[in-house]
């Protein structure tokens, strides 16, 4: 990949997906998912799962399973705004920068 | 290097920040190597480089929030991500402290909000530090105040005196001929001297009168200038550093 992750759209793609399973998911697989579409080191994926839970757009809570607690995060409203501030500015974004790099500007 | 070593390090690695935020991260990676299974073991600590590394982000991501908590930080994300929490919250968004509220292992979906703002302990400095200088502040306010004062009640006595100098000698002059002009009919040289004096004195009244114009449109405007002069230099001075 030659362009960079910023921590904006890092916070973006997080956001995505978690926000996919209602019930929540956990940190290995969120890296799993994140690293489907973006090359992520591993130890990139906490501090930002921690800031967003500060910042009360997810919450966490533990459930049981195969016999250990397994911590789980789940999107709040707040995270839900903040996602949909992210994909508006997003599509906005990505699209002039299609635009441009296509050869001709598209207007929104 | 296995799980346990490295899980070990990084524990170490870890003891400067607040316990809460130590136990966090530690069971997230616990867990992580948990769910990776044994047989990835290996592979993931490959991912992870080294326990410095990961405590480095670790302490990173805390120093992000701390920045974004007063609002000083240089980078443009936090600013960026501030805007995008006020865009829809109409409010400004603050980050929460990182060192309160500790909500680890709290099950169900709340988590308990966690508080806001500047230590207890800075507050209660910042309030003994005003009154501990209050003497100081206060002083340098009245000395300034004073000042102001006096340039402003100088400029006023010199407007009354020389004004008030200025019409008295003016009328007592327009008398002084009159009275002079009609005593030229019954004493000559007296009246004359008299009208003479009285031309005199209207001189001078003139002369007063056009002081006190000249205090009131220039000196007392310039002296406002001054003070605002002084009062940007002193100002942009502090705030050039």
């Amino acid at each position: 990949m030659v362009f960079n992750t910023g921590a904006a759209l890092l916070d973006a793609i997080v956001l995505a997906v978690v926000s996919k399973e209602p019930e929540g998911t956990y940190g290995y697989k969120i890296t799993q998912d994140v690293r489907q579409v973006i090359e992520l080191s591993e130890s990139t994926l906490y501090p930002v799962l921690r800031r967003l839970q500060k910042d009360e757009c997810m919450v966490v809570y533990d459930r049981e399973c195969a016999g250990r607690n397994r911590r789980y995060y789940r999107i709040t409203e707040k995270g839900m705004n903040q996602l949909r501030v992210y994909v508006n500015e997003w599509t906005q974004y990505s699209g002039k920068i299609s635009g441009i790099l296509e050869g001709g500007i598209r207007y929104e | 290097m296995n799980k346990a070593e490295f899980m070990k390090e990084l524990e170490r690695l870890l003891q400067n920040i607040p316990e809460n935020e130590r136990i966090e991260a530690l069971n997230y990676y616990e867990e992580y190597f948990s769910d990776a299974g044994e047989e990835n073991e290996q592979n993931v600590l490959a991912e992870l480089e080294s326990p410095q590394k990961v405590a480095d982000n670790i302490k990173d991501g805390l120093r992000a929030n701390m920045d974004c908590k007063d609002n000083t930080s240089g980078s443009g994300y936090n600013s960026a991500y501030q805007s995008g929490a006020a865009y829809q919250n109409g409010t400004s968004y603050q980050g929460s402290t990182i060192y309160q509220g500790n909500t680890f292992y709290q099950s169900g979906p709340s988590v308990a909000p966690e508080k806001e703002g500047m230590p207890a302990w800075a507050i209660v400095l910042i309030v003994l530090g005003c009154i501990f200088c209050s003497p100081v502040i206060l002083g340098a306010l009245a000395t300034v105040f004073g000042m102001l004062v006096a340039i402003f009640a100088t400029l006023f006595g010199i407007i009354v005196g020389f004004g008030g100098a200025g019409l008295g000698l003016f009328a007592s002059g327009l008398v002084m001929i009159v009275i002079g002009v009609i005593d030229i009919f019954h004493f000559p040289f007296a009246g004359m001297a008299l009208a003479g004096c009285g031309l005199l004195l209207l001189a001078f009244g003139i002369l007063f009168i056009m002081l006190t114009i000249w205090v009131c449109g220039w000196l007392i405007p310039a002296t406002c200038r001054g003070i605002a002069w002084l009062w940007n230099k002193i100002f942009d001075k502090n705030k050039g550093r």
